[in-house]
């Protein structure tokens, strides 16, 4: 089905939330629409910025956690 | 099969079955999401390490009793459990983000970083130090959407049935947080710079 992409499909685009018939027409839109072309920078670029930002846990906390895993008994659902 | 390349699913049926390492796998797929999704709303080391491990005890729990149904979405599903438990610590406590203080020094010099010189860290420190400020001066709807599909992998559809609002509202609300991120970021010459953003 042929329809008029938007700006909020390039974002969910960006994000894999699209299925494999929508990225074909999103890609070919990007390549030829400023606006979507320039969405989809803007919001790639932002998002590898934001992949950047990753905090770790101390080890006591993990430790912690694997400890309460191994005390815990499993039980039938 | 190797722990390493099994699916969520895959590890959530042997850890049921008794295996310990295919939580700890668990753990350490997503125990940064978790904790980082957590630090951006309560800006305090000690608070996100205590609502790390409520987060995963609830996860442990309800797996070992069997009540986990959501197969195949362990990510969303461990994210928006992180992301609950932000919003009610603040809730119970009567607190809101906008008026805690910024210091996010100590956390950052508990990140790993490996094989990089330590200019490249210290650029690393300050962008990021930046990064997370520059989130806390979004409108509160743009921050909670990208906290939601950014950090708790949420999808729009599940943000747009959390907030109450259309999938449409949350699309535009995200985009509008990552535009307005981007003209902050150029604001304060934080250019994107490949190197400071290894993959």
């Amino acid at each position: 089905m042929i329809r008029t992409i938007t700006q909020n499909d390039v974002l969910r685009y960006t994000y894999n939330e699209t299925s494999q018939l929508e990225n074909e027409q999103i890609q070919n839109d990007i390549l030829i629409n400023d606006d979507l072309s320039d969405t989809f920078y803007q919001v790639s670029e932002t998002k590898s910025i934001l992949d950047s930002i990753s905090l770790e846990p101390s080890k006591k906390s993990i430790d912690a956690i694997l400890a309460y895993s191994r005390s815990t008994n499993l039980q039938s659902a | 099969m190797r722990i390493e390349t099994m699916n969520d699913a895959q590890l959530i049926a042997q850890y049921r079955n008794g295996n310990e390492s295919a939580f700890a796998e668990l753990l350490n797929r997503y125990k940064s999401k978790v904790y980082t999704s957590i630090y951006l709303i309560v800006k305090d080391k000690y608070i996100t390490e205590d609502l790390l491990q409520d987060c995963f005890i609830k996860v442990i729990d309800r797996l070992k009793r069997g009540t986990y149904n959501e197969e195949g979405k362990f990510g969303p599903w461990i994210g928006r459990i992180a992301h609950n438990m932000a919003i009610d610590y603040f809730r119970k406590e009567k607190r809101y983000p906008t008026i805690v203080t910024e210091d996010g020094t100590s956390v950052f010099n508990s990140m790993e970083f490996t094989e990089e010189s330590i200019e490249s860290v210290k650029i690393q420190e300050d962008t990021h130090a930046k990064l997370r400020q520059l989130i806390q001066t979004l409108p509160e709807s743009q921050k909670e959407v990208l906290m939601m599909r950014h950090y708790a992998e949420m999808s729009f559809q599940e943000i747009a049935d959390a907030t109450g609002v259309s999938i449409n509202t949350a699309l535009g609300r995200m985009r509008y947080a990552l535009i307005n991120l981007r003209k902050k970021l150029n604001q304060v010459n934080l250019a994107y710079d490949q190197n400071n953003y290894p993959k």
